[in-house]
């Protein structure tokens, strides 16, 4: 029984590290109709600008780095939104599918040029060291944290979204962009601060993975490949579909893992078959208008 | 021969179970079927408790962590690599998996040196090379040589050491041969000579063109005035010819293939 529960604890932490990607990945899809399968690379942006940031002021550092570095992220992410993707709203997804594309390239062959090839493993501030005991053995403060970052930033937009007139505005346009532009919102900023702010989630959860996890050249197209599953099975467009997807994912991974380590990763690409057969638009997702 | 290295040296240390983890490829499947195999030969009554395969993308190791800890296996042999390894370590050190068992693992300087001052100190591994292994007048006439290209903050890698090794290698054959030219005299030379690399005498056997470079299995340690861990503790010098297959059985294999 102790082993169970220490599998779903980390299976609920592995899940909540994932959230904070997929979450960004979904509120793209939702608002600007855009399959970003760049999204990672701004995980991987703010993972390696951590590991700076630590190398110069040591471990503590890191929390520096937890303002600074998604911040950088949002910032370029506004960039890329005015100038690539802005371009590419209204045409097909294998455009844009392109276009994310070539945003990897260009963005992959920058980091390696200021950071090299090398795997960049981050110092871990003091208080995210070792671990602490819970039944089954000991579990790592660092994915408390994590767990910690993504049930806040769950809450957080939550509120944002469903609590706040600036929520208010992005569900509208969600629905269709029309409906902000008849109240006098401009849309093209709206689209533009949605899409810098996914990319603020996503570097967050480059900044906290970086505890766990070394950053290195490929790590973001491993990232968003998960990101992706969960997001399918959450439902494309619903963040909270993302938290539930998110969390399902880790789940039937680390049970997985427990019962037939061999094969844990069937039942994940399994379930995602049969989502996909009866619930095309996710768990938690609706329907797209036509 | 890493798995022959590996049974080596933990055949005195007494332990009863153990744990594999390989990456979910023909690679990770040969490694953990050769350790395996090898502490079979070796008679060291090891049972195996169970088995991780992760995929070659995985990053988050925790799931495969919580189970080996579950398990409570006396020794981990870990057969991952690069981003992979590094991700695992430092996973692993939140869980306490180091305070739990013994862990074997690739100690490469390639490996562990990203880690800088986070590695963990103490583990097993096994290297072909580091600036520490072995401990040789030849071995520091290469760090010099190397951080005189370089500059005093570079430190020679097993892959620099290697290819330094294979150029040495040529040119003694070259000198020996009395040639530079005639490729296949070159070719002859290189099955009968000995030469001079930095881990000391080595050469190729001439059945198999296997070379015969030591291992040196040892434990993790911090130097001082270095900001890596290196394996300079309790390191054994492994020759090749103690643990590579024998002629016999390379013979062996051979038939069984045709």
């Amino acid at each position: 029984m102790e082993t169970l529960f220490y599998q779903v604890m980390t299976g609920l932490a592995m899940g909540g590290n994932l959230f904070l990607v997929a979450a960004g990945l979904s509120l793209i899809f939702g608002v600007l109709n855009v399959v970003n399968f760049a999204h990672a690379t701004f995980y991987l942006l703010a993972a390696y600008l951590a590991y700076t940031i630590t190398a110069i002021f040591g471990p503590n550092g890191f929390w520096i780095a937890l303002i600074l570095a998604p911040l950088a992220a949002a910032l370029l992410g506004a960039i890329v939104e005015i100038t690539m993707f802005r371009m590419v709203y209204d045409k097909v997804h294998y455009l844009q599918l392109v276009v994310a594309w070539g945003l990897i390239l260009m963005l992959g062959d920058g980091f390696k040029l200021i950071w090299g090839s090398e795997k960049r493993v981050i110092l871990t501030p003091e208080l995210l060291e070792g671990g602490v005991p819970i039944p089954g053995g000991t579990f790592p403060v660092a994915l408390l944290f994590s767990m910690g970052m993504a049930a806040g930033m769950a809450i957080m937009l939550y509120f944002l979204l469903y609590r706040t007139k600036l929520g208010l505005y992005v569900r509208a346009a969600r629905q269709d962009p029309i409906i902000p532009c008849t109240l006098g919102i401009n849309v093209d900023a709206l689209f533009t601060l949605v899409f810098a702010f996914a990319c603020w989630l996503g570097g967050l959860g480059g900044v906290v993975a970086s505890t766990m996890t070394p950053a290195y050249l490929g790590t973001d197209l491993e990232i968003i490949l998960v990101a992706f599953i969960i997001v399918i099975v959450g439902g494309l467009g619903s963040v909270m579909g993302s938290l539930v997807g998110s969390l399902i994912y880790g789940l039937v991974t680390a049970l997985g893992i427990l019962v037939v380590p061999r094969f844990a990763l069937v039942f994940l690409y399994a379930l995602m078959i049969l989502i996909l057969i009866f619930r095309p638009y996710g768990l938690l997702g609706k329907p797209q208008l036509q | 021969m890493v798995a022959g290295a590996k049974a080596t040296y933990i055949k005195d240390l007494g332990f009863r179970t153990c744990w594999t983890v390989a990456p979910d490829y023909a690679y990770g499947h040969q490694v953990a079927e050769n350790t395996l195999a090898r502490l079979e030969e070796f008679n060291l009554g090891i049972k195996l408790l169970g088995q991780s395969w992760p995929p070659l993308s995985e990053k988050d190791f925790s799931a495969y962590i919580a189970q080996i800890i579950s398990a409570k296996p006396d020794v981990l042999f870990l057969d991952i690599f690069g981003g992979q390894l590094l991700s695992f370590i430092k996973q692993a050190k939140g869980y306490g998996l180091y305070e739990k068992m013994e862990t074997f693992q690739d100690s490469q300087p390639e490996q562990i040196r990203p880690f800088g001052m986070d590695m963990q100190e103490g583990v097993m591994g096994w290297t072909t090379y580091d600036i520490t292994a072995p401990k040789s007048a030849a071995n520091d006439a290469w760090v010099k040589l190397y951080q005189k290209k370089w500059g005093n903050d570079a430190f020679p890698s097993y892959a620099s050491t290697e290819y330094y090794s294979a150029m040495l290698a040529i040119k003694a054959a070259m000198e020996a041969a009395g040639t530079t030219t005639d490729r296949e005299k070159v070719v002859d030379k290189l099955e009968t000579i000995k030469f001079q690399a930095p881990v000391g005498k080595v050469y190729f056997r001439a059945l198999d063109h296997q070379i015969a470079w030591p291992m040196h299995p040892g434990r993790t340690v911090f130097l001082p005035g270095y900001n890596f861990a290196v394996v300079g503790k309790d390191v054994k010098m492994i020759p090749a010819e103690n643990i590579w297959r024998s002629e016999e059985q390379v013979k062996a294999a051979r038939a069984k293939k045709k």
